[in-house]
């Protein structure tokens, strides 16, 4: 077997089907142009009978020629604009598709193994097409193997693996995929596909307007039979012409279509051995789709709009045969150069489930979401280094692992396991007054998201002899795994919390934190680059949701009226120094302001966030007395406005 | 020598299991597979800019510009191919 060879018939039968495509493209451009021709001369001899017929060919062509451009023009134009349309509905980047699609993304630093391999793998892959390095995601809820590409060019491309690949492929085969991948990148197939996917865009809106026009015609002969018969025949034949050359138009461009992509395919694998000088790898991992039983099938319904670029076959309805997007694996195989029958399948099957069943999605990245949550509490201490003052040290990192070591082993495997995270979160939630916590139970059971509710109870009974200060750094374990629900169960959990909060009359700075938080979450995996391109403020532009920021943190630690106020002009004073600042004022329906105030905010330099937190300490160390609220409050804010601060166990703190 | 690790790892099975093992194991596999498709992909270059230089059209234009072939990167000496060694 020759890749190089492979690959150059892959590429000559690739051009051959777009001269096709072309050529039917043309030929439905003429088709509509006679259909064009034929309602011309209907109408001419409708309303001039003196002049003669044309009665050749030739000469009604020649007669007609400069309305005849005319036509062809304004059908090409007309397939030009649809097709921008097309390419702007699918602007943007890869990643963008890929967060579209669920993906989660990763770097080298991800606490899974498989994940931190899968990026080298990438880089390996990219070194050896020659392209940069693409951004690298996980479809964590995908359980059927695949992969896909996206992007416009090698810069803004992005490749996605889907849990299951990642748990079942080993690391060659891995690779091969991989390859497969970055040849779709560097032979620009989205780009070719897209290209494609615009006239045929354009032909299908001919189709349709041929068939708004057929109906318009028969609406009009029911309601007006005596008006002249002419015009009403024209209507009649330009929206049937329209119609049939639209959906013939279509299906043929659709085949075409679909044969120029199942050549990319093989291109793709002929480079894939290219790129690994493994053909085992990629044929590996066929064998292994052909016999998992997922399948390729994604569940995501964005799939179809990848559907080009995947690995192989996402789509649940299986287009057989000449509309199939990807060619039957046995195919792929034997043009590799490799066979297989169906013993072997049934063996892999077998060894498949062993490999799924020991390590299932949760047991393969549980082992690491602990030590991750160290290594958070420990990046949170290298960023605030600065106002501690005490730099990154072995100390803080023994904090932070001692903290995390009180949590029962229990709670601990409850908040990493994806299963019970929900429920954890929820018992942290739970009111002391047993009518709002049966309240509570109640409006959970109702949300029918899935929430064990007696789950919640047993896990609130556990917790309830634990010291109160362990609820961040609980919050703070169950956090990566609820990143990982899909987008939908996370919205649906968000709207039950935000239920849940207001039942008893008052919202806690525990409440509030959870559920900004879990907004914050939510917002950026929407937008996951929202917070760069923003304006950035200074300090003097913020100055009334400072205030807003210093009376709210100010109220939370301090009794008496005086106290606030000192605590607030302590806090403000520290900030502005000889500035002028406002006078202490607490809006009563404060979280709003408080929102905006935080958004506001967090668009100010970093240094200015640092030095707005460390006196939003003095304000609330005016008292000298650290409450573990006024803690949690600030870690919050730290946290909302992109400066996380770092677990610490402190004596002083009480609850 | 990745073939000497494994064996290694291999004969202590706590030391396969430790995840830092398993974590060197999997760097030192990437490094080398990084060096050796650096070369690959330099050579696969060499080899289709050789091709078309060679091959109409574009010998044509190589012809009237006096594109020369260019040379693959070989390593000769056997030192130099060889993998540096990890010792434990």
């Amino acid at each position: 077997m020759n890749f190089f060879r492979q690959q150059e018939h892959a590429r000559a039968r690739t051009r051959w089907l777009l001269f096709i495509y072309l050529l039917a493209v043309i030929a439905i451009v003429i088709a509509l142009d006679v259909v064009f021709l034929l309602v011309k001369s209907f109408s001419t001899s409708e309303y001039s009978q003196s002049q003669a017929a044309p009665t050749d060919i030739r000469s009604w062509i020649e007669a007609d020629a400069g309305s005849l451009i005319m036509v062809s023009l304004g059908i090409i134009v007309f397939i030009g604009l649809a097709s921008l349309y097309r390419v702007m509905t699918l602007r943007g980047g890869g990643s963008k598709v890929a967060v579209a699609l669920g993906g989660t993304h990763v770097d080298a630093n991800h606490p899974d193994r498989r994940v931190r391999r899968l990026v080298n793998i990438v880089e390996e892959m990219a070194i050896a097409s020659g392209l940069p390095v693409p951004e690298v995601y996980v479809l964590e809820q995908e359980s059927g193997i695949n992969a896909f590409a996206a992007g416009h060019q090698s810069e803004d491309a992005a490749v996605a693996v889907t849990r299951g690949a990642l748990d079942i492929f080993s690391r060659d085969e891995l690779q091969g995929v991989l390859g497969h991948e970055f040849s779709h990148i560097l032979n620009g197939d989205m780009r070719m596909n897209m290209r494609l996917l615009g006239p045929l865009f354009g032909i299908m809106l001919i189709g349709l307007m041929g068939g708004i026009l057929l109906r318009s015609s028969a609406h009009s002969r029911v309601r007006s039979s005596k008006e002249s018969s002419g015009g009403m025949m024209i209507v009649l034949i330009l929206g049937l012409g329209l119609t049939v050359i639209g959906y013939i138009g279509q299906l043929a461009g659709r085949l075409i279509k679909a044969a120029i992509s199942r050549q990319r395919e093989y291109l793709a694998d002929a480079s894939a051995v290219q790129f690994t000088r493994n053909r085992d790898g990629i044929g590996g991992a066929l064998k292994k789709i052909a016999a998992w039983k997922h399948g390729s099938v994604l569940a995501d319904s964005g799939a179809e709009e990848v559907s080009h670029m995947l690995f192989a076959n996402g789509l649940r309805q299986q287009f057989s045969g000449l509309l199939a997007t990807h060619p039957p694996i046995t195919e792929r195989l034997q043009r590799l150069g490799m066979k297989f029958d169906n013993q072997e399948l049934a063996k892999l099957a077998v060894e498949i489930q062993q490999i799924s069943g020991s390590f299932g999605r949760n047991e393969a990245y549980d082992v690491n979401v602990e030590e991750q949550a160290v290594y958070s509490a420990v990046d949170s201490v290298a960023g605030f280094a600065s106002i501690y003052e005490n730099g990154f040290d072995d100390e803080s990192l023994q904090s932070a692992r001692s903290v995390l070591n009180i949590i029962p082993a229990r709670i601990r495997t409850e908040a990493e396991s994806g299963q019970a995270v929900r429920e954890v979160v929820l018992a942290l939630l739970l009111n002391d007054d047993a009518d709002i916590k049966a309240l509570q139970l109640n409006v959970i059971r109702a949300a029918g998201i899935g929430i064990d509710s007696q789950s919640v109870i047993d896990i609130r009974q556990q917790l309830d002899g634990l010291p109160q200060n362990l609820r961040l750094p609980i919050l703070d374990l169950g956090f990566p795994t609820i990143r990982r629900l899909t987008w939908q169960q996370r919205l649906d959990y968000y709207q039950l919390i935000e239920q849940l909060i207001p039942l008893d009359g008052q919202i806690s700075s525990f409440e509030y934190m959870l559920s900004r938080l879990l907004l914050q979450m939510l917002e950026e995996n929407r937008r996951p680059d929202s917070s760069s391109g923003k304006k950035q403020l200074k300090l003097t532009r913020l100055q009334f949701h400072l205030r807003t920021l210093f009376s709210v943190v100010a109220v939370f630690g301090h009794d008496n009226e005086t106290q606030v106020l000192h605590a607030y002009n302590a806090g403000m004073g520290s900030l502005l120094g000889s500035q002028q600042w406002p006078e202490y004022y607490l809006p009563a329906d404060w979280t709003t302001h408080f929102d905006a105030a935080l958004a506001a905010i967090d668009r100010a330099r970093p240094l200015i966030k640092e030095e707005i937190i460390k006196s939003l300490i003095v304000t609330i160390g005016f008292d000298n007395d650290y409450q573990i609220e006024e803690y949690e409050m600030l870690r919050v804010i730290a946290a909302l406005l992109h400066c996380p601060m770092p677990l610490i166990e402190d004596d002083n703190l009480k609850s | 020598m990745l073939g000497r690790l494994f064996a290694l790892s291999e004969s202590y099975p706590e030391l396969k299991a430790n995840e830092n093992m398993r974590d060197f194991q999997e760097q030192l596999t990437t490094t080398e597979n990084k060096v050796s498709f650096s070369r690959q992909a330099f050579n696969d270059a060499v080899m289709s800019y050789n091709n078309g230089i060679e091959m109409f059209p574009g010998s044509l234009i190589a012809g009237w510009f006096k594109f020369m072939p260019s040379a693959f990167l070989e390593i000769e000496s056997e030192t130099k191919r060889e993998v540096p060694q990890v010792k434990f």
